[in-house]
């Protein structure tokens, strides 16, 4: 296999970049955690249970607001894509019926974009909502993937190589199911190809999961100290 | 959407009993600015300030355009000033809503946009390509992520310190050919900037008669009003802001400057060393 | 009755991310003895089939062999009934004050809900002023109300108007750790205006400041402490070792808290 087929420095086309996070940045969030995946990096808060707008007030279920802002410039019809993408794909994991009459706003904001923005963006919500301490029925996790103009499968694109993709792919799933929990696909492919991807994604997303639980029992460790593990 | 809860009595009450024992919550003195960090990069032109638990980024970009017709050899200067949601729970209106629009952020906006372009410190006539043709535009993103107080301290210094990491493409004009060379074939240039303005801001209580440099959100909340100064470190005064407050005597804003401009000058150091820090760690790209 | 969690089998307290399963397995003696399951469900906990399933992340505790709940950490505080708040009054309305406790919705306090008041003899309290009360209503449907009574006595017992002193905000789980080291059907509510005398002895912070410096807290479980002195520089240091210590590891409190008395001693020396 040829060194060359990643655009860093990557050598397998199913080799995720490395990504970490780290959690409580900021003083007036509720929760806040900044995630990286390679040179993509997000900063995503949350707020809530909070005081909701009156004509976005559900009677029996708390309202999912998510705001997301590119790194520069105003937000474009792809901003609200991405909006739409993770509030639909959370608001199933949030166990909104607890706090109804309020709002949860979840603010995502990229700070360096270097492909996949959407799936880091989805991480760092959801590992937000654990630090805000809102109650979950399970972690959903993104990755991205895409086929190049030669049929090649590359997992957790770059920027760089996007611009030569024939389709991409982003699928989140959760820590519950087996199933996927929500998916982007665009461009064109087959089905074969479609279904390789959704593998190869189903199979990296385990690295991510793995990510949520340590981060999370670092930070429940260092809150509670020596007792957190007797 | 939700506002701030004002505070309640007993915190202004004791906020202004140990402001007159010359004491502050965070044990500054008065006339000390809290902790300031600053990071720069990984990209060029891209800054993240903190002061105290305030915090703001600003990000500079650069892109060609046509000039203005009354002023053909000037590049243009545009700021954008977003006070995203996640600062506060008081700004923003939710999902397609711009950020906030209310009436402080409004004032924030204007007196940043005065302190960088009225104060002329980015030299615009260098950013001329071709007169009457091409010109650079220069846009600063700044966003305001978490609001502890004083947002226009820290977003000036934000500002200034992306400006002046910030280097745009070489390019070679030949006759009508513009050519804008990449940064792998050619070392990028940074911004001629003139001088270096720094915001100072005091707020002031118990009917003027006492002043806090850098107020934190508690003390801009109790405050009986605000005056904001943007010098440098030459001790040059680029503009006072003023909006409404509490009346202040003309001795006391003179005192005030005094103040503002030794500020200047410690804030100015801390960008140069932060500048000098993150140009170690950048790539050198060899001119061939 | 046992516990058997999915990769630590048998461990009674570890740490849960939402997801996370705990099959309920019943002890062999423990059921002869008492016939069916029963458990009590807490905070971070939902029951799903025969499992017990944590929604947010933190410490899985049990006590009295069959309460479970989940110990994290957050900020914003979700009202739950019985528990003593501190507030801020935002508003007058007729009947009651609103009152701001840092929850999703502001809360009520009727003028009828105070030791010895009557439609004639209201309580005074402005906008702005603090006070420490407890829910006698929390309901996720319904707006919380409060009350500065307690209902077993009728007396305030420690709840109503606080005058002078200074408020910090703290995690909801330091604020736990103020008023009861306990579990959440265990909450003692004496500690109204602790005075060094009546401290929880379990709690490490206060009990060593108060071996330097007299002073009165009153913690709401909304993340709140109420801080007196004789002195400013008192309650500061009060205030600034609250806040170091909130979320630092339990080896550096001690170097904090003496970190902020030495400073203190210092101011007390110039001034």
């Amino acid at each position: 296999m040829s060194a060359r087929i990643r655009s860093d420095q990557r050598k397998l086309p199913s080799e995720m970049r490395p990504f970490y996070c780290s959690s409580a940045l900021l003083s007036r969030s509720d929760g806040s955690v900044r995630f990286k995946s390679g040179d993509s990096s997000v900063l995503c808060s949350v707020f809530g249970p909070m005081e909701v707008k009156i004509r976005d007030e559900k009677l029996d279920k708390a309202t999912v607001e998510v705001v997301f802002k590119a790194a520069a410039g105003n937000s474009t019809t792809k901003e609200r894509l991405y909006e739409r993408v993770i509030r639909e794909t959370l608001e199933a994991s949030i166990l909104t019926a607890l706090h109804p009459r309020s709002a949860i706003r979840i603010t995502l904001q990229v700070l360096t974009d270097d492909g996949g923005i959407l799936s880091t963006a989805l991480n760092a919500a959801t590992l937000a909502l654990v630090d805000a301490g809102i109650a979950l029925r399970s972690l959903p996790a993104g990755v991205t993937c895409m086929i190049d103009q030669e049929g090649v499968l590359l997992l957790d694109p770059t920027i760089l190589e996007l611009e030569a993709a024939r389709s991409t792919h982003m699928f989140v799933f959760d820590n519950i199911s087996d199933g996927a929990l929500s998916n982007i696909s665009t461009g064109s492919f087959s089905m074969d190809e479609y279904t390789s991807c959704y593998d190869t994604c189903f199979s990296a997303v385990a690295a991510v999961q793995q990510l949520f639980r340590s981060s999370v029992e670092g930070k429940v460790r260092r809150e509670h100290g020596p007792e957190a593990d007797a | 959407m939700s506002k701030d809860v004002p505070p309640s009595i007993n915190e202004k009450a004791f906020l202004l009993s140990a402001l007159i024992s010359r004491q502050r919550l965070d044990s500054r003195s008065p006339h000390d600015i809290r902790t300031t960090r600053i990071l720069l990069g990984p990209q060029p032109g891209h800054a993240e300030v903190r002061l105290g638990k305030t915090r703001v980024t600003a990000n500079v970009s650069c892109e060609i355009v046509r000039p203005r017709a009354n002023a053909p050899t000037e590049g243009a200067l545009l700021f954008t000033t977003d006070f995203s949601p996640m600062a506060s729970p008081a700004f923003g209106d939710g999902p397609g809503g711009g950020g906030g629009s209310g009436g402080d952020e409004i004032l924030i906006a204007r007196v940043l946009e005065r302190a960088l372009r009225g104060s002329r410190a980015v030299d615009t006539e260098g950013l001329c390509i071709v007169a009457g043709e091409k010109v650079w535009q220069i846009k600063v993103d700044v966003r305001v992520i978490d609001h502890e107080g004083n947002i226009v301290d820290c977003a000036c210094i934000a500002a200034v310190a992306a400006l002046m990491h910030f280097k745009r493409p070489d390019v070679t004009v030949l006759g009508e050919d513009v050519t804008i060379h990449s940064t792998s074939e050619r070392n990028p240039i940074p911004l001629t900037l003139h001088h270096v303005p720094i915001c100072v801001t005091f707020a002031f209580f118990n009917q003027g008669m006492l002043q806090v440099v850098d107020p934190n959100l508690l003390e801009e909340q109790c405050a009986e009003g605000d005056m904001t100064f943007v010098v440098n470190r030459h001790g040059d005064v680029c503009t006072l802001s003023k909006a409404g407050g509490v009346a202040v005597e003309a001795g006391q804003v003179i005192h005030c400057a005094r103040i503002a401009a030794a500020k200047a000058e410690e804030v100015t150091d801390m960008i140069k060393a932060a500048l000098e820090k993150a140009a170690v760690k950048e790539p050198k790209v060899a001119i061939v | 009755m046992a516990l058997a969690g999915q990769s630590q089998p048998n461990a009674a307290r570890k740490i849960l991310i939402p997801g996370d399963r705990i099959p309920l397995v019943p002890d062999a003696a423990h059921q002869s003895k008492e016939g069916p399951l029963k458990v009590r469900v807490g905070p971070g906990l939902q029951q799903e089939q025969g499992d017990l399933v944590a929604v947010k992340a933190g410490v899985l505790k049990q006590a009295g062999g069959s309460k479970y709940w989940m110990d994290g950490s957050q900020k914003r505080y979700v009202p739950a009934a019985s528990d003593p708040v501190l507030g801020t009054v935002t508003a007058r309305q007729g009947e009651s004050f609103r009152v701001d406790i840092g929850s999703a919705h502001p809360a009520a306090l009727s003028i009828l809900a105070f030791e010895g008041a009557t439609r004639r003899n209201r309580p005074n309290l402005d906008v702005g002023s603090l006070v420490y009360c407890r829910l006698s209503v929390a309901n996720k449907d319904m707006e919380p109300e409060l009350e500065c009574v307690d209902p077993a006595t009728g007396k305030a017992g420690g709840y109503g108007e606080l005058k002078g002193g200074f408020v910090v905000k703290c995690s909801l789980r330091m604020a736990r750790g103020y008023v009861n080291a306990c579990s959440p059907w265990n909450r003692r509510l004496v500690l109204i205006t602790l005075n060094y005398s009546l401290l929880n002895p379990k709690n490490p912070i206060v009990t060593i400041l108060a071996e330097s410096i007299s002073f009165e807290l009153a913690v709401g479980l909304n993340g709140r402490v109420w801080i007196n002195a004789k002195s400013c520089a008192e309650v500061i240091a009060v205030a600034k070792v609250i806040q170091a210590c909130d979320g630092a590891a339990a080896s550096d409190i001690n170097k904090l808290i003496n970190h902020e008395l030495r400073r203190l001693e210092d101011a007390m020396d110039t001034s």
